[in-house]
């Protein structure tokens, strides 16, 4: 690497990390300003809360996530205090800039053009959902498509190391990864010459799975709820694969949002609404594996032809999930944005030195369609843009945070719910009292620095009867005081945690009294029960 | 080679699209489901005569299954449970419901009659491609081997077996056959050992372990035969079957963990199964209807089997004449002397023909249907034929002119002797009708000129005379086709499982688990159709556990095996609620005669019966015979008289409309009777020999009479319609447990219960308790009591949430099988085909296609790659435009979007892989064609 290469990567790094720490991810979170998304990041903040407090998860609470993901927070927290900008420093800098950074490995590897490089970066910094899950996914089929190519014995071992983190950070991509690694294995066993050194080789990545596997199976057996731990990711596979999951919706009828009149206006607003924008990634996948069909017969296949296939095969099985939640499609986009480079890299050349008219209009339609796709896609989230101005109030103001917020500038209505709701509990309850947030805030739990009666701190998870009179025992075994209900909770799919959660909203309405405090509203357990 | 495949799946996806379009246009179901009028509930209102008594199997096993798995599947659910019979039986580890067949998939995937028409006819095709094939393979002429298949596709074992899955299995004899040749003959055996394997599994998956048995011994006899110089091949075409085995580990694993759970193998352990037809029957194998058949007017069956066990082996006339004449004329050729062996071993161990009868004693035949193997004569003898057929259109000396001549002398002989046999008949004293002895007649002649004029045409068939062959045809089709034309019927769409007062009355009431008594109402598994659960289960193998409780709660059986008498305790222990019984439950039975062996002569005008009555108790409230009605609708009126000392006490008059084949039949009479007397009853009747009804009995006709009970039933009468009471057992429940609980939902699978309890008890769900049930208590596992027949588990006090859900141990290992076997056989096809110097080849092609193409600009294939995805698209919507898939809403607790809309999220997952996966196969297929032309 020359010296001048090396400067700009330092740059280059400084910068994102810069972006990152100052502007986030999303434009909107980012250590400095942004309000607390009291469900994804106040999750987090739960999960850490009551572990501080000798929980363990899955066991104690329920965490849809890998411990991997979820326990570098914990020691954190332990070692510096629980705050929601360790958190965001954890979620925002840290696990978005360790995607970026595959990301980036990746597109150097495809040999895509340092611009479009930047590009790419620019786009997945501007939306919200790229972080270590989906880039633990994308390194473990860098270093299988390496190991492979290179046959050493090294990138096999961190191959398969790879394979078991991401296990251990997400279950799903766990398996996503592991048909992509399998496959990969599967296409050089058949065209190996000699089968027995891929098994060999392949062995020793097996090994090395296991091995990583192993060390954190003991180790979770011996805390005690390496158990808990086993059967909540088996239910959490079934229930997000069925009828059963608590967030999810249909995916968007294409035919049934057709504009009824010819007005064109309508029809491109159609064409680049959001809900078509589901299509046009399933577009990109048949023509990405069209494209390396056509590349494969003609003869024009390069060496990293195989490594962008994988990519849209691990982008097709993540784009999966969109099936049943499609509000979650920023979370499938880097590989999406990955293929729209490579195109964009193929196309390029193409552009300047086109042989006809014709191509050269084919040319500049398509890279206009991706470029399209690219901007649009970045203009979802562009209410969130002006938001940057604030940035130096947020850095200059004087922050009267309530507790465990640290120094991020958040909004003075958020930041008075969150004294509101802190100074009731801290007034009326003892430290080892439990209180219960039906809605779906979790973040409360560490704001009132209080245990959940239940496992569930966003209660919508628990979607089907036995999770909802799980709720409903654990509130009678542990006569919570206090149940709270924001009036301003979000909930999801437009169905309110107490239509999802009639059992547990009977039982409060039996034995509960209810009174407002500003937003909330406040159910205290009726004396005689 | 390769011209020669292409013509052959040219023709085979032609037939295959011809078929397809004509289900377009099928109105009628292809099914017998008219046999249900059999049943007095649904003939009620009016009784047709079924088409095919013996079509019984698909109607009340096979089609409910298929329903079943249909509605299971389309829900978004594996059904590997059947929770409507036997208070729960395996589903998926029961073979017979043919899962994984491919064929299956068709009737889930289309409508109705479409589905049923297509699985069928594709079999039938199949059948005949694959022997074509293998003729072929044999080096057989085109004609001849077309004739070959053409009788194999009429032959009496495909047609008469054609809705049982043993038509299923037995479809893979040719295929394994064929594959057998291929392995022994290429050069790269891989891929036919690897198609090998995959049709062994398939065969498996077809559903009938007994035929997979033996088309297993015949294929690895044929393996051995033709390998014999070749060990290599033959070990590696038994590691590759086995692989296959392997590959239906899915749903090996599970049935046998079930076979070894069930009371068939118990039962066969036990008692020596009848397997084997009786030598006089074989008449059958040369004129099938020599005692009518079922789908004629006329039809008695051999003693101890029926038409379809003994005409099995039938595949006409002409082609047994020539299977013998090969076995003299080429005994030299080493396949005929296979087949020989084949087909002798086949009849010996069919007929228990010594020495083959000592097979009949060996492990696993001891167990086995040996009957069947007349299937595998009968295919022996359309290959041996065949292999005639083509010597004799080769033979050019004419050394078989005169072998034809003389079988053409006898059969003339023959034919006359058959023109006076209703004569004969009538001066021997035949009991026979005169109208069946005249169809015998014409049947025996329509065979014997057929024969003649088949031998002859093919004699003096000149080659190429293409009208020549379709009269072979024609002959051929005379001697097969022709006989079972309607034997398997199409039946209206009203009489597809046809809705009954008695099923829509059962349907509005609570769910609950039903007994019938006495006659079968509702015969079992066809139960599934309607989702009423019965106590009672007849999927062949049966669950011991359950089964052995069954019969000591009900030791008093009749020959449907239906209890004849129930008890509260009995109903109590098996959780009972409805009772469907064709007598008044309420009233005192006293058995007068049980025997039910004979069919006693006619009730007619010139035959009365009388049956001495000793009365036990006084007050006689109605009498129950056992019927037949010959298969027709009858209008005479039978009248039964009570007698006191030659005088008439009471008389009472009752229509012969309503007398069903060995049903009982209950007729209403009040008559108050001393118990310290003696009385006759009499039965008369006005009919005639053609317009009557029979009794069943032994010396005497069997007879019940029922008195008034003074004392207060348990059981509550609900309705009582078309010869069937309905009653209810109000004590019944379907768990017992003290406490407060109830249903959250009850799928096939899966139980949800609430409870609510002030002490901790046992809880017993009425449920059978079959390894692979597991039961939590609020998300923690319990542990189920083992020696319970039903889900027994102790139950704190409390609130509490029980989920018992099945997934067994058997499947999961299955899987595993399934899969590890499913990948090493991917991996050697690649792998294989990789290194073949077909791939060579076509790579080399595809080198040269690619430098052709170079010159092609880039931007031309993304516009036709783009016309091709607007293609696929656009057919995409129009099929699913015409044929719209209904998906139901599984059954759940959840409360999310998904259940508050009524939304089955399945079919995002069934719309998105289908239109994925069908606009990238659809657009490089478009780019391929497009590539290829440009090339040229």
């Amino acid at each position: 690497m020359e010296k001048k290469q090396i400067i700009l990567l330092l740059i280059e790094v400084f910068c994102i990390f810069f972006f990152l720490f100052f502007i986030g991810s999303g434009i909107v979170s980012s250590p400095i300003y942004g309000d607390i998304n009291v469900i994804d990041e106040g999750q987090f903040g739960a999960w850490v809360s009551h572990m501080l407090r000798g929980e363990h998860l899955y066991k104690d609470t329920y965490a849809a996530y890998g411990p991997l993901y979820i326990y570098p927070s914990y020691v954190l927290s332990k070692l510096f205090g629980p705050s929601l900008f360790l958190i965001r420093i954890v979620y925002i800098v840290c696990s978005v800039f360790f995607a970026l950074v595959i990301v980036r490995l990746l597109m150097h590897t495809l040999r895509i053009r340092y611009p479009l490089q930047i590009f790419t970066v620019l786009l997945l910094l501007i939306i919200p959902g790229v972080g270590m899950r989906q880039g633990i996914g994308l390194l473990t089929i860098l270093l299988c498509f390496i190991a492979v190519k290179g046959m050493r014995f090294r990138w096999f071992i961190a191959a398969g190391l790879s394979l078991g983190c991401s296990f251990l950070i997400s279950t799903e991509i766990g398996i996503f990864s592991t048909v992509i690694c399998g496959l990969l294995f599967f296409i050089e066993l058949i065209a190996a010459k000699k089968p027995l050194i891929i098994l060999r080789r392949f062995a020793l990545f097996i090994f090395s799975l296991v091995f990583l596997l192993s060390l954190f199976f003991h180790w979770a057996d011996r805390e005690g709820w390496f158990f808990y731990y086993f059967s909540s990711t088996l239910d959490d596979l079934v229930t997000y694969s069925g009828i059963n999951l608590p967030i999810g919706k249909n995916f968007p009828n294409a035919l049934v949002l057709i504009p009824q009149s010819w007005s064109i206006i309508k029809w491109v607003k159609y064409i680049v609404s959001k809900e078509l924008l589901l299509y046009w990634i399933y577009f990109f996948y048949i023509i990405t594996f069209c494209f390396l069909f056509i590349r494969t017969v003609l003869r024009k296949a390069k060496g990293d032809d195989l490594l962008i296939f994988l990519i849209s095969l691990y982008g097709l099985l993540l784009s999966m999930i969109l099936i049943g939640r499609s509000g979650h499609f920023s979370f499938t986009l880097a590989p999406v944005f990955i293929i729209v480079a490579f195109f964009l890299n193929q196309l390029m050349p193409l552009l300047s030195h086109g042989r006809s008219r014709y191509e050269k209009f084919f040319m500049i339609f398509f890279t206009a369609i991706l470029i399209l796709f690219s901007v649009r896609i970045a203009s979802i989230y562009y209410p969130h843009f002006p938001k940057v101005l604030l940035l130096p109030s947020a850095i200059m103001s004087d922050k009267n945070n309530p507790k465990y917020v640290g120094p991020i500038f958040i909004s003075a209505p958020q930041a008075k719910s969150f004294f509101t709701i802190q100074n009731f509990i801290e007034k009326n309850t003892l430290p080892t009292d439990a209180v219960f947030f039906i809605g779906n805030e979790p973040v409360m739990y560490l704001i009132v620095n209080r245990s959940n009666p239940a496992r569930f701190d966003i209660p919508e998870v628990a979607s089907i009867k036995e999770k909802r009179l799980e709720i409903v025992n654990n509130l009678t075994r542990d006569k919570t005081k206090y149940i709270i209900d924001d009036s301003q909770a979000w909930s999801a799919d437009e169905v309110s945690n107490w239509q999802r959660l009639p059992e547990v909203r009977s039982y409060i309405l039996k034995n509960y009294t209810p009174r407002r405090l500003e937003n909330f509203t406040i159910y205290e357990r009726d004396a005689e029960k | 080679m390769l011209r020669k495949i292409n013509h052959s799946l040219i023709v085979f996806a032609s037939f295959c699209l011809f078929l397809f379009v004509v289900s377009f246009f099928i109105k009628d179901v292809y099914f017998p489901s008219d046999i249900l009028y059999y049943f007095p509930i649904f003939s009620a209102s009016h009784w047709q005569s079924p088409h095919n008594s013996l079509l019984a199997d698909p109607v009340f096993q096979f089609e409910p299954w298929r329903h079943f798995m249909k509605e299971q599947i389309l829900n978004g659910r594996l059904p590997l449970w059947n929770n409507l019979n036997g208070l729960g039986v395996p589903f998926l580890a029961n073979p017979q419901t043919a899962i994984f067949f491919p064929l299956t998939a068709i009737y889930i995937l289309f409508p109705l009659t479409q589905g049923l028409f297509l699985m069928y006819s594709l079999k039938v095709f199949l059948f005949a491609f694959f022997t074509y094939q293998l003729l072929r393979n044999f080096s057989l002429s085109k004609r001849s081997a077309f004739l070959g298949a053409f009788a194999a596709s009429f032959s009496s074992f495909f047609v008469t077996w054609l809705h049982w899955p043993h038509t299923n299995v037995f479809l893979f004899l040719p295929i394994m056959l064929l594959l057998v040749e291929r392995v022994r003959k290429a050069k790269n055996q891989i891929i036919w050992l690897i198609l090998f394997s995959l049709s062994s599994a398939l065969a498996f998956f077809g559903g009938h372990p007994e035929t997979f048995f033996q088309i297993t011994l015949v294929v690895a006899g044929f393996s051995a035969f033709r390998c014999l110089r070749n060990k290599k091949t033959l070990l590696l075409l038994g590691a590759y079957g086995f692989l296959g085995v392997a590959l239906a580990g899915v749903q090996l694993i599970p049935f046998l963990e079930y076979l070894f759970l069930s009371s068939q193998l118990y039962l066969r352990s036990f008692y020596t199964i009848s397997n084997s037809l009786p030598p006089v029957s074989s008449i059958q194998l040369l004129f099938p209807f020599v005692l009518g058949a079922p789908h004629q007017s006329y039809y008695k069956s051999f003693p101890t089997t029926n038409f379809q066990e003994s005409a099995g082996g039938y595949v006409g006339l002409v082609l047994l004449f020539l299977a013998l004449a090969a076995v003299v004329r080429l005994s030299k050729s080493t396949l005929i002397r296979f087949w020989t062996v084949i087909a002798v071993a086949s009849v010996g161990l069919a007929y228990a023909i010594p020495p083959f009868s000592i097979i009949s004693h060996l492990p696993i035949f001891d167990e086995n249907v040996n009957q069947r193997f007349i299937a595998v004569f009968g295919y022996s003898v359309i290959l041996m034929g065949s292999i005639m057929i083509d010597c004799i259109l080769n033979d050019k000396n004419g050394r078989t002119k005169k072998l034809i001549l003389v079988s053409t002398g006898i059969s003339i002989a023959c034919i006359l002797i058959s023109f006076f046999l209703p004569r004969l008949g009538i001066l021997m004293n035949i009991t026979a009708p005169q109208k069946f002895l005249i169809l015998l007649r014409d049947h025996i002649i329509l065979q014997l000129i057929s024969s003649v004029l088949f031998l002859n045409t093919l004699l003096f068939m000149r080659r190429n005379k293409f009208i020549q062959f379709i009269f072979l045809c024609i002959f051929l089709f005379l001697q097969t086709g022709l006989l079972f034309w309607d034997y398997n019927p199409f039946t209206k769409k009203v009489d597809y499982y046809p809705e009954a007062t008695l099923t829509k009355k059962l349907q509005s009431l609570p769910t609950g688990n039903i007994l019938e008594l006495g006659n079968p109402s509702l015969r079992a598994e066809s139960n599934m159709i309607y989702h009423l659960p019965l106590l009672k289960g007849y999927d062949a193998l049966g669950v011991r556990k359950y089964d052995l409780v069954l019969e000591s709660a009900f030791p008093d059986r009749n020959f449907w095996g239906n209890p004849e008498d129930v008890s509260e305790n009995a109903l109590q222990a098996l959780g009972v609620k409805y009772i469907v019984s064709d007598f008044d439950l309420r009233l005192i039975r006293q058995r007068v005669n049980h025997e039910t062996t004979t069919l006693l002569p006619k009730l007619t005008k010139n035959h009365t019966f009388l049956v001495e009555l000793t009365p036990q108790h006084t007050r006689v409230r109605g009498i129950r015979l056992l019927t037949a009605n010959y298969n027709r609708a009858n209008s005479c009126i039978v009248t039964l008289t009570i007698l006191s000392e030659k005088s008439s006490l009471k008389s009472g008059t009752f229509p012969c409309a309503n007398a069903r084949d060995k049903m009982f039949y209950f007729l209403p009479i009040s008559v108050d009777l001393d118990i310290h007397k003696k009385y006759l009853i009499e039965l008369t009747s006005n009919g005639s020999e053609s317009n009557s009804i029979a009794l069943w009995g032994a010396s005497t006709p069997y007879l019940d009479v029922f008195y008034e009970n003074t004392k207060q039933s348990f059981l509550k009468p609900l309705s009582q319609e078309a010869g069937s009471y309905l009653f209810l057992y109000p004590k019944a429940e379907d768990i017992r447990y003290s406490g407060e609980y109830s249903f959250l939902y009850h799928t096939s699978g899966e139980v949800q219960i609430e409870t609510a309890s002030d002490k901790a008890e046992v809880m017993e769900i009425k449920m059978t308790n079959y390894p692979g049930w597991r039961v939590t208590i609020d998300g923690l596992p319990q542990r189920l009591e083992e020696d319970n027949v039903f889900l027994t588990f102790p139950v704190p006090s409390g609130n509490h949430l029980i989920s018992a859900r099945y997934l067994p141990k058997s499947f999961l290992i299955g899987i595993l099988v399934s899969f590890a076997s499913g990948l090493f056989l991917l991996l050697k096809l690649f792998r294989t085909i990789y290194r073949s110097s077909w791939w060579e080849t076509k790579w080399k092609n595809l080198n040269v296609l690619a430098k052709r193409s170079g010159k092609i600009p880039f931007w031309e294939h993304a516009v036709v790659i783009f016309f091709g995805i607007w293609c696929a698209i656009i057919t995409y919507l129009l099929f699913f435009s015409l044929y719209k898939i209904h998906f139901t809403m599984p059954e759940t607790t959840s409360i999310n979007w998904l259940t508050v809309h009524n939304y089955p999220r399945q079919q995002d997952y069934f719309y998105f892989s289908t239109a994925f996966a069908y606009i990238l196969f659809i657009a490089i297929f478009i780019w391929i064609l497009w590539l290829w032309k440009k090339s040229k």
